[in-house]
């Protein structure tokens, strides 16, 4: 008792001082009001000794807190509400007429991995917005409102204006910088066409090469004012395109209907695709629309966007992808993009590809970025850095929960200046009992255990026996143990244990057959590629036109998409994503069949990479034995099990809005694999060997 | 405080305990009571090292022979400041104009004494802060000594400290000031705003709209994209709205979160803390170490906004130079896989040999993606063949005569390559099946940033000459293709021929060597990847010598290459080449399956 009521005075203690020593300007921050008196907010409840639900309460009690406009999440946002059941989203059931792309975001939501039934457990609530016109206060009071705290609005074009003070309810908002973006706290949207896909969404086109033009522009001007001049000023007809069809106002007529007449060859799409910048003009609903477009279009956008607030630029980093220009400087526009060298160029628009398809190409992804920004602010010291959001594979494929450093993830490496560590741990899903010394899952241990490579061997006991005492299972120089998982069901194989901590996995099923050399030489080429499957046996898919779905195959063919993760290197993330990233249905269907787990896995990792696994060549007796042995392998031959797996691949597909996976034509050979040279001088000659 | 919610569960015992429970609360209350009265105290009476002193010696702005200005009591005095100031309303880029450089200029306002109708000093002289601050300026590029050419304007007026200056009459100098027009384009550095009783987190001073750089903003008064969030220069570092871009050097915690601090904090992995450690010490020495590097830091950022096309990117504000150095950011960095119907561009480097580059042609024709193919002839002295003497093949066939005969030329980027994959093979390359180059060019796709090539290469270490050596002999490992016959993207001639370090590029025109080795090294330095190796070994017709087979030529041609490698390793200051033990082969190659099944069944026979 005394003992716990010193280390409290001492933690109080500490705490007072940390707070006076090295804040003291905040101190001050409370106490300030520029320009206006700001409430009393935040800093009593952290130094008040009460506990957190004690402050919490205070704060509601004390009223509304900020008024909406000076909303910020420290002051607006109930963080304890997350703390809870964590980053759940609660979507109220709409009542009235609700737009197209509303019930799309909603649709969204609803099919999210954070979606929650419950609003008593959700952190953030998510109002849908009514069409038609609204009551002035507040959206007819929805039974959790409280001022709008952790209420989230999706406020879009085709609802019209908002109508109503959102008080302090976030807002996600397509539009121009309305005066009252509250910043880190409000979300920017883009705009979203009405074809832009539900899920999935196109893929990158190829790298783009140099175009034909330099910039261009199309829409819409009036006969006076800066269109007329922006069009004579820049327009030259060789390389800078300003096409704009005159629109006579009030009081003004076309002078020159001849130029709209010029402009009607050109094709708007068309000219995006052959140009390498295109002028996005500021405010306009259109210009929202062109900005999309010219990023699908790896079309460089240059905005003139005085106090726009680009979509997600929270975390984006537009100067990355886009050209961001001052409207006053217009015309220094042409020698702006003069100046900017091929190599930026060709960086540039590799960017817009990559954020185009990255955040921007389905309705699904912009709703999960605007979720994954609101997250991020709640866990605060556990968020996404800089190059986590703006480079390959983008925000919503890394989990910060995961770890917040660049090194531990597979797709850091080259930016870091760094390759992966020379070390693996060796995972072996044991199904069947440990009868004898000579079961495959012996001579797999021994045979692994052997690669210098190996650190660590972990077998996964999903047999529903016991597992055996330690004394039966083959003595290895490494560190050994038997993992009995909760649930024995085939995503168990992938779930992220402490125990692995290596970067780079081993999977192997219990009657794989593998020498030291195949897993040696697999291991290097992981080393090479490590943001990819790297394993032995291949299979491989196909689009089934006949029966309009596709179809799986595990015949020998000209090429693969697919490496069965019974033997395969991949890094460890890839267990964290499998886990937390997919979604519960899916996990529950691989369960239920005890099947189609690899299949997952590869639809998984080449979403994120969008490259094809790698398979390495493998001794030939692999694929025999692979026939015969073993409880597991027999079932290849068995024809339901092909179909599970057939209806697994579609299940996926549907799942993902696209097919990820993409075809290889290639495998990895030892260099001098089957070369006429003595065997002597070749280092994996195991393989070969017969 | 958790320790109360603890108690409640415990049920029966929880009368007895209240006791002690109520008398640790008292003691707890008193010990704060008194060690903050300790704290408060000790604060006050902490040095604060911008307190500024009248009495040192200032070099360059004497304060001794400088002007004095007197200020009437009825003297304008600017606005408050305005918090709806963006740069696109307050800031008037006109004055900054478009120039080559993108750097903005600056102009400093001579140093005047500032007095007020009764001859009492407005603020204390300059400090030493802000004099380090203003020569730091001056010694820069930004610094001009043009007032009507400045498009940023610095008074000499200190205003670092809030505690040492008359607020009204400050800002009555300020408005004084020859171009002061409410203050647009001025910058303003504080850093200890507020004073009692308020305690504002910006300077007190009304200043319009001004740009204030300061320490210590909240996120209610920083005029987002227009202010500078500068650190404190003192030991007592105050971080509200924190110093611009600041990641992976602090962890943000919000203040509701104080209780949860240390299980946080222990949270973070070891390998992070060390990283973080590294990043903070980088941000203190570039940017927060002195005035000077306060001063430019600002500028920069000020610049950036003005010239946001040619704004330091965000990886140049924050990696340390150990990052920058090491890390390898790749040109070619979108994952694709280009259309195989794009084809790819056969570019043959020529000089004399027609029979033997006819064959080539020939044979190179078969390629079913082969969509055209560029001869580049090499030879002054004599003029290719006549148009009806060539093969006659399925694609389009140009001829490009160069001015010189320079290996280099190889590598131009002709606008006639009109594909993204581009075959370079030397005109006595006939070997090579045509199952071979097509699944060449597969592999090409699937690996666009890489040089896709047939015979290998290693470089290795010679401990005893301590210097790098060259290998062409059966080893298990590659680490350079010949590009006597590779595939590689287009942007690559465009970086051999325009970005190629050093003297390298003239140094391979006059050895008439290396070329090959050149480009190796060119791509995995700006990729950081291996090269891919495809298809097994052949023998190849000696594809690195000139005419003549011969022990004598071979050594001295390996003595060669090897000292290309030690040139090229020290004009790029490391050893970009990544070893690999891997090649590229069809996924059937060699399986007992059907040749007749196979996509690509030629492949390694002679």
């Amino acid at each position: 008792m005394q003992a716990r009521g010193r280390y409290l005075l001492a933690g109080l203690a500490a705490c007072l001082l940390a707070g006076l020593y090295l804040r003291p300007g905040r101190r001050r921050a409370a106490a300030a009001s520029p320009p206006e008196p700001e409430p009393e907010p935040r800093r009593g409840s952290a130094l008040a000794a009460g506990p957190a639900e004690a402050g919490g309460g205070r704060r509601a009690r004390g009223g509304a807190g900020p008024a909406g406009g000076r909303c910020r999440m420290e002051t607006c946002f109930d963080f304890s509400r997350c703390r809870r059941h964590g980053f759940r989203v609660y979507v109220y059931p709409a009542r009235g007429r609700l737009s197209e792309p509303q019930r799309r975001v909603l649709r969204s939501l609803r099919g999210s991995r954070f979606y929650t039934p419950e609003p008593g457990r959700a952190c953030l609530l998510v109002l849908p917005l009514e069409r038609g016109p609204r009551s002035p206060d507040a959206p007819a009071r929805p039974p959790h409102w409280n001022g709008g705290r952790n209420h989230l609005l999706f406020s879009l074009h085709r609802d019209g204006p908002l109508g109503f003070e959102p008080g302090q309810a976030l807002l996600a908002q397509a539009g121009p910088g309305a005066p009252g973006f509250r910043p880190r706290f409000d979300v920017s949207l883009p705009l979203f066409p009405r074809r832009l896909p539900q899920r999935g969404g196109a893929r990158a086109g190829p790298f783009p090469a140099p175009r034909r033009y330099l910039l261009v522009f199309e829409g819409q001007r009036s006969p006076s004012g800066l269109g007329a001049q922006t069009r004579a000023a820049l327009h030259n007809g060789r390389d800078l395109l300003l096409l704009t069809a005159c629109r006579p106002g009030p009081g003004a007529r076309c002078d020159r209907p001849a130029a709209a007449a010029d402009d009607a060859r050109y094709d708007s799409q068309e000219l995006m695709q052959n140009s390498s910048f295109c002028l996005v003009p500021w405010g306009r609903r259109l210009g929202f629309f062109r900005f999309l477009e010219a990023l699908q279009a790896a079309c460089i956008p240059v905005l003139l966007s005085n106090g726009w607030e680009l979509p997600f630029s929270e975390v984006i980093d537009w100067n990355k992808a886009a050209i961001i220009g001052d409207e006053r400087l217009l015309l220094q526009i042409p020698s702006i993009t003069r100046s900017i060298d091929h190599d930026r160029v060709l960086a540039l628009r590799q960017q817009t590809q990559f954020l185009w398809e990255t955040y921007f190409s389905s309705v699904e992804k912009i709703v999960l970025t605007t979720l994954e920004i609101i997250q991020d602010r709640i866990q605060a010291h556990i968020s996404r850095n800089h190059v986590m959001w703006n480079a390959q594979p983008g925000g919503l494929y890394v989990l910060p929960q995961f770890s917040t450093s660049l090194a531990d993830f597979p797709f850091y490496y080259c930016a870091l200046g760094r390759s992966p560590a020379k070390e693996f741990t060796a995972v072996i899903q044991a199904a069947s009992p440990l009868l004898s010394q000579s079961q495959p899952i012996v001579r797999l241990i021994l045979a692994v255990a052997k690669s210098k490579y190996c650190t660590q061997i972990v077998v996964l006991w999903s047999c529903e026996k016991p597992p055996p005492p330690r004394s039966w299972w083959p003595s290895v120089p490494v560190p050994f143990s038997v993992v009995e998982g909760e649930h024995k069901t085939m995503s168990s194989r992938f779930f992220p244990y402490d125990l692995i901590r290596t970067d780079a996995v081993l999977s192997l099923d219990e009657d794989t057959v593998l020498s030291t050399n195949e897993v040696d030489f697999a291991f290097t080429v992981w080393c090479s590629f490590p943001e990819r499957i790297v394993g032995y046996p291949a299979r491989s898919h196909y689009w089934d036109s006949s029966k309009g779905w596709w179809a799986y195959t595990s015949k020998w063919t000209n090429e693969y998409s697919m490496v069965l993760t019974g033997a395969a290197f991949y890094h460890r993330y890839y267990h964290y994503l499998y886990t937390f990233y997919l979604p519960g249905s899916l996990h529950s269907m691989v369960d239920q069949m005890a099947n189609c787990e690899d299949i997952l896995m590869n639809f998984l990792v080449s979403a994120v990479t969008k490259l094809p696994p790698i398979k390495v060549t493998q001794k030939k007796q692999y694929k025999e034995t692979m026939m015969q042995q073993g409880s597991k392998t027999s079932r290849w031959a068995d024809p339901e099990h092909f179909a599970q797996r057939q209806a697994c691949m579609n299940s996926f597909a549907s799942w993902f809005g696209f097919m990820p996976l993409v075809h290889s034509q290639m495998r990895l050979d030892p260099v001098l694999f089957k070369d006429q040279v003595s065997i002597l001088r070749k280092k994996y000659r195991d393989i070969e060997r017969l | 405080m958790c320790a109360s919610a603890k108690y409640n569960t415990r049920g029966p015992a929880l009368i007895p305990r209240m006791k002690t429970k109520h008398r640790i609360y008292y003691i707890t209350l008193f010990s704060i009571v008194l060690l903050g009265l300790i704290a408060t105290g000790m604060f006050q009476f902490w040095p604060h090292s911008i307190e500024s002193s009248s009495d040192w010696t200032v070099e360059k702005r004497s304060v001794h022979d400088v002007p004095v200005v007197k200020l009437p009591a009825e003297s304008p005095i600017p606005e408050r400041g305005d918090l709806s100031c963006r740069m696109h309303t307050c800031f008037d880029v006109y004055r900054c104009g478009f120039n080559p450089k993108n750097k903005i200029k600056v102009y400093i306002y001579s140093l005047k004494k500032y007095v007020d109708e009764y001859g009492m000093l407005v603020s204390n002289t300059i400090s030493r802060e802000y004099n380090e601050l203003l020569t730091a300026i001056s010694d820069s590029d930004f610094y001009t000594d043009d007032v009507n050419r400045a498009c940023l304007f610095v008074p000499s007026i200190d205003v670092l400290n809030q505690n040492t200056l008359r607020v009204k009459e400050t800002a009555q100098a300020l408005a004084q000031l020859s171009r002061w027009d409410r203050g647009t384009n001025h910058l303003l550095f504080n850093m200890l705003p507020g004073g009692p009783p308020d305690y504002n987190t910006a300077l007190d001073v009304p200043r319009d709209r001004a740009l204030l750089a300061g320490g210590g903003f909240s996120t209610w008064t920083y005029r987002q994209g227009y202010d500078v969030s500068i650190p404190v220069y003192s030991p007592l570092s105050v971080e509200v709205e924190l110093p611009e871009r600041r990641p992976g050097a602090s962890v943000v915690i919000p203040e509701e979160k104080m209780p949860e601090m240390y299980s946080i904090l222990q949270s973070i992995p070891q390998r992070q803390i060390e990283e973080m450690q590294r990043q903070a010490r980088w941000f203190w020495e570039a940017y927060f170490r002195s005035m000077k590097a306060i001063a430019l830091a600002t500028l920069q950022i000020i610049n950036d906004r003005i010239y946001p096309y040619a704004a330091m990117s965000y990886e140049e504000w924050n990696d340390p130079p150990a990052v920058k150095w090491s890390s390898v950011s790749n040109p070619l960095f979108l994952p694709l896989i280009p259309p195989q119907s794009q084809g790819f561009t056969a570019i043959v480097l020529t000089y004399d040999r027609v029979e033997s580059l006819f064959r080539v042609i020939t044979e190179v024709s078969k390629v079913p993606s082969l969509s055209k193919l560029l001869v580049v002839w090499n030879n002054q002295n004599k003029n290719p063949p006549e148009d009806s003497l060539w093969p006659k093949i399925r694609v389009p066939l140009k001829v490009v005569k160069t001015t010189e005969n320079k290996l280099s030329n190889r590598f131009f980027p002709y606008d006639e390559i009109e594909t993204e994959a581009v075959l370079a093979i030397d005109d006595d390359i006939i070997m090579l099946t045509s199952d071979e180059l097509q699944f060449g060019y597969e592999v090409w796709r699937e690996f666009p940033d890489r040089l896709v090539g047939y015979p290998g290469r290693l470089h290795l270490w010679d401990h005893e000459m301590n210097k790098w050596k060259y290998e062409s002999e059966w080893t298990n490992e590659v680490s350079m293709v010949l590009t006597g016959a590779a595939f590689y993207h287009k942007y690559f001639n465009y970086l051999y021929t325009y970005k190629m370090p050093g003297d390298i590029k003239n140094w391979v025109d006059a050895h008439m060597n290396c070329e090959d080795i050149a480009m190796n090294f060119l791509v995995a330095n700006v990729t950081g990847k291996a090269v891919i190796k495809v298809t097994p070994r052949k023998k190849f017709k000696c594809p690195e010598c000139t005419a003549i087979d011969g022990l004598s030529l071979d050594q001295t041609h390996m003595v060669e290459r090897s000292e290309c490698i030690n040139k090229f390793a020290s004009v790029f200051g490391t050893m970009p080449l990544k070893v690999v033990e891997h090649r590229a082969d069809p996924v059937l190659y060699k399986d007992d399956f059907p040749e007749k099944l196979k996509s690509f069944p030629n492949i390694g026979s002679l």
